[in-house]
């Protein structure tokens, strides 16, 4: 399976001077928010000082063109925005100089309740900031990916397919059997395994183009994956289990 | 949990990114987009949608056209080799060849720039073996997907093309449901040879496991029931995720699977041609012949129910209801049975303090009215043991129970998903009536313990099988409620709880009819019966005696006072007499404490009565003979045929005819 290679990525757009690049930054920035706030509320940053502190360095990512000195073909959008993350965090006797810049303008909304609510979710208390990092990293591409694939769907007027053939992208089989799904969706069993096949297809496929726009050209993006599941799996409950901490 | 609010497991999705959902990795790497632009100015080649050992497709759009195609291109360095062009070409035309709705269709077939293509129509689906992944196909797509292979074989065949690589892989499905033959690259076209060689390294292509033995061995010629054989190959796979090897087992063991598809399943994989079926569209008429027992509904309506259930419904609500009168009759005659059981001596003692209440206080002659001793009612003896020992009626009831079960057993079973387990319904019946099992028997129970007048017996009974009644309607109703047959009942049972708790409760109701029924009835039987009907009668008039206790037995007089003789509750005529004084009763003999109705008062109809009442039902008498003595009495007779004496206050003393 191999995908377009001239496939815009987000950071190069991003690195584009004028508006054209604030506004892919800007996308950018707001797609990965999450696992940066998440790694200063593991430092102990109150939800409030958090969202700040997220604000503050994005803000500062974008009005200093920060962007523009990384160069992406270094290295892959998490591990810099992992080092920014933490610069930020270790310059925050500097806090009052951020907070004249960002803490009064807002230009990305953080959904704090929702991130606050994974957190307590995920059983993810044994992991240090970066690990927690990492994982919310994972989690936010495959948000991006899943959400990308209902926007494909939902124009494709299949949002009721979808919406029934979610849980199973991840290999699973459904709770009903494919008959009785096929029955109340007013098709056909074997049309109904097709789109779940296609889905799962297309699935792979946005998950893969969603962690390109995080690498270099030349990354190959089986790595980055093997490294988000590495990730992810640390911060499986089962696994590594919470209460090793 | 409502299983669209599951999300999906990241991990799991991270992985099957990674692994490329099971797709083999190809051991060349395809052209890229931009060349393949060059060598085709009209078509805009959207992606790559899958590769193989020989070629890799294309998405293309037909611009001109606006129709999606396929683009199929050679890999590059076999477009050298003679025969793989031939191949390529061989699949061409036997594509060109067969147009069919169930064969993919093509559109082009060339060289360009060096690329060996073909184009054909785009199936925006997937093909067998991946449909498969997502788990064993149930027995009805199965039966909706064969056929429609059978109708695609059957069409080549005819025109003289053989498949000769019929697999899952090569039976294309697309979004919606049709289903497409492929890659017919190692087809035997019209007017060969039949023992053209396959060509080229044929190991590549295929597995063994879907040749015919004629292909394999590589003797005899190989014709189209090759692929007959290959047929029945990817149905036995389709069923049981299995492939035929060895001894292989009944397709028909796999639930919900029609026990006729083994024969069709054995009849395409004879190992000689000749005992095979003769053409794919006999496979064809056979699988269709084999639709499941359940077929499935086009529409997400429920289905209506199947023929039988019905039938055994009401079979046993007719059962509950015909026996409910002669098990009534039953529960009357034991009842009364042990009614006369009573304990003797506790009656006598409390006839005896009746008596010496009543007489002490009549003694003066004038009506008794002081109060009653305290008498303690009538007490059954009744215990679990003596229950249990199963009068006749309850052997019935029993035995009415068990037939209405097994009506309803046999209603479940009749509707019975053929991929759900019997067990299943049997444990839902269970769990459904349970709570009228223990409904009735606690009812019983409380008729048992209460034990009162013969009405108490039937009257619970009528309203036992009242519920009974209802209960199966519920039965049935939870069973329409319940939502989609073909749904595993154990899914369906969360849904159909509020229901059994419904029945339990009615259940509960039902216990407490029994009970308020059998407090009635003994509050009934206290007024009634016993000695408090003595008590009763003190101070009535003749006339209020008669209304209540119906015309004496006998009647005998002495100085002064009538005395009516009734009969005690055990039917023996005894001493049991109610003493007038004046028209007024003034005392109350009893020996059996118990004074009932005249249950026959036909036997001496006009007894006790009035001579006004006598003339008004038979009219002016027809002869008088009387005496001269105003306290004697007169004789009236009708015809000869009746005469009544009447005393000379006007009551009926005796009856003659």
């Amino acid at each position: 399976m191999t995908f377009q290679t001239t496939r815009w990525s987000l950071i190069l757009r991003a690195q584009l001077p004028g508006a054209e690049g604030h506004a892919a930054f800007g996308e950018l920035c707001a797609a990965y928010q999450a696992p940066v706030y998440t790694f200063f509320r593991r430092h102990g940053a109150n939800q409030d000082r958090a969202a700040e502190l997220t604000q503050g360095l994005f803000t500062d990512l974008l009005e200093r063109d920060s962007l523009r000195t990384a160069d992406p073909q270094r290295g892959r959008f998490r591990a810099f925005l992992k080092t920014c993350a933490r610069h930020w965090w270790s310059n925050e006797r500097d806090r009052a100089a951020a907070r004249r810049r960002g803490g009064g303008r807002r230009p990305l909304a953080i959904d704090t309740d929702a991130l606050e609510t994974w957190l307590q979710d995920v059983a993810v208390d044994h992991l240090d900031a970066d690990a927690l990092f990492e994982r919310r990293w994972a989690q936010t591409v495959i948000d991006r990916a899943l959400w990308q694939l209902e926007q494909d769907e939902l124009a494709a007027g299949r949002q009721t397919l979808f919406a029934e053939l979610k849980p199973v992208l991840d290999g699973t089989q459904p709770r009903e059997p494919w008959a009785v799904l096929a029955d109340r969706l007013g098709t056909t069993e074997g049309a109904l395994r097709v789109a779940a096949h296609r889905l799962r297809v297309r699935c792979r496929e946005l998950l893969i183009a969603e962690v390109r726009d995080t690498l270099p050209d030349d990354h190959d993006p089986g790595h980055e994956l093997q490294e988000l599941l590495a990730a992810l799996q640390a911060g499986a409950p089962g696994r590594n289990s919470g209460e090793s901490r | 949990m409502d299983p669209t609010h599951r999300t999906p497991d990241p991990a799991a999705l991270l992985h099957a990114a990674m692994s490329g959902g099971g797709d083999s990795i190809a051991p060349w790497t395809p052209p890229a987009l931009a060349e393949l632009a060059g060598a085709f100015p009209e078509l805009a080649i959207t992606g790559l949608v899958g590769q193989g050992g020989m070629a890799a497709v294309y998405r293309a759009e037909q611009t001109r056209l606006g129709r999606t195609v396929a683009l199929k291109v050679l890999r590059q360095d076999l477009a050298a080799k003679p025969q793989f062009v031939d191949r390529f070409l061989r699949e061409a035309r036997a594509l060109a060849a067969l147009s069919n709705p169930h064969v993919l269709a093509i559109f082009d077939f060339g060289e360009r720039q060096g690329f060996c293509y073909l184009l054909t129509e785009f199936v925006d689906g997937a093909n067998l073996r991946e449909l498969m992944r997502l788990g064993t196909l149930s027995p009805a797509e199965v039966l909706r997907i064969v056929p429609q292979i059978c109708a695609g074989l059957h069409f080549a065949h005819q025109h003289g093309v053989v498949h000769r690589d019929i697999k899952p892989e090569n039976v294309l499905v697309d979004r919606a449901g049709l289903v497409k033959l492929a890659d017919f690259g190692l087809a035997k076209l019209a007017g060969e040879p039949p023992r053209t060689p396959l060509t080229g390294p044929t190991t590549v292509f295929g597995t063994p496991h879907y040749m015919a033995p004629e292909q394999w061995q590589g003797s005899g010629s190989v014709d189209h029931r090759a692929d007959i054989y290959s047929l029945g190959v990817v149905l036995y796979e389709l069923l049981t995720g299995k492939l035929p090897v060895g001894t292989y087992a009944p397709a028909s063991r796999q639930p919900g699977v029609p026990a006729g598809i083994d024969q069709v399943v054995q009849r395409t994989l004879q190992p000689e041609p000749e005992q095979r079926y003769q053409s794919a569209h006999e496979v064809q008429r056979d699988l269709e012949r084999q639709q499941p027992a359940t077929p499935p509904a086009v529409t997400p309506t429920p289905a209506p129910a199947p023929r039988g259930v019905l039938r055994w419904l009401v079979a046993a609500v007719l059962i509950a209801a015909a026996c409910a009168a002669p098990i009534a009759w039953l529960v009357h005659a034991q009842v009364q049975a042990d009614f006369a059981k009573r304990d003797p001596d506790e009656q006598l003692r409390q006839a005896e303090q009746l008596l010496a209440a009543i007489q002490g206080t009549v003694a003066d002659g004038k009506p008794w009215t002081g109060a009653l001793p305290e008498i303690a009612p009538p007490q059954p003896r009744v215990s679990l043991p003596n229950w249990l020992r199963l009068g006749p009626f309850r052997w019935a009831l029993v035995a009415t129970g068990m037939l209405v079960w097994l009506c309803l057993l046999a209603a479940f079973l009749r509707a019975r998903h053929p991929a759900v387990p019997r067990w299943q319904y049997v444990a839902a019946l269970v769990l459904v009536t349970s709570p009228l099992t223990v409904g009735l028997a606690a009812g019983q129970w409380a008729i048992a313990m209460r034990y009162a007048q013969p009405t108490a017996g039937v009257l619970p009974f009528v309203a036992m099988f009242v519920i009974a009644a209802a209960a199966v309607a519920g039965i049935k109703k939870a069973w329409q409620l319940a939502g989609n047959r073909r749904q595993p009942l154990v899914d369906r049972l969360p849904r159909a709880l509020p229901l059994t708790i419904g029945l339990l409760a009615l259940g509960i109701a039902g216990c407490g009819v029994y009970m308020a029924t059998n407090l009635q009835v003994d509050a009934w039987s206290r007024r009634e019966i016993g000695p408090i009907v003595a008590m009763r009668l003190a101070g009535m008039t003749r006339q209020q005696v008669l209304t209540r206790m119906g015309p004496p037995l006998t009647i005998s007089r002495s100085p002064g006072a009538m005395i009516w003789g009734y009969r005690g509750l055990d039917g023996q005529e005894r001493s049991d007499a109610v003493q007038f004084t004046q028209g007024q009763v003034t005392m109350v003999t009893t020996d059996a404490v118990l004074l009932v109705p005249n249950p026959t008062p036909t036997q001496a109809p006009w007894l006790g009565q009035t001579v006004t009442e006598v003339i008004a039902a038979l009219g002016p008498a027809t002869d008088r003979s009387t005496s001269t003595d105003p306290n004697a009495e007169t004789v009236l007779s009708w015809r000869n045929e009746v005469a009544v004496t009447v005393s000379a206050d006007g009551i009926v003393v005796g009856v003659h005819r």
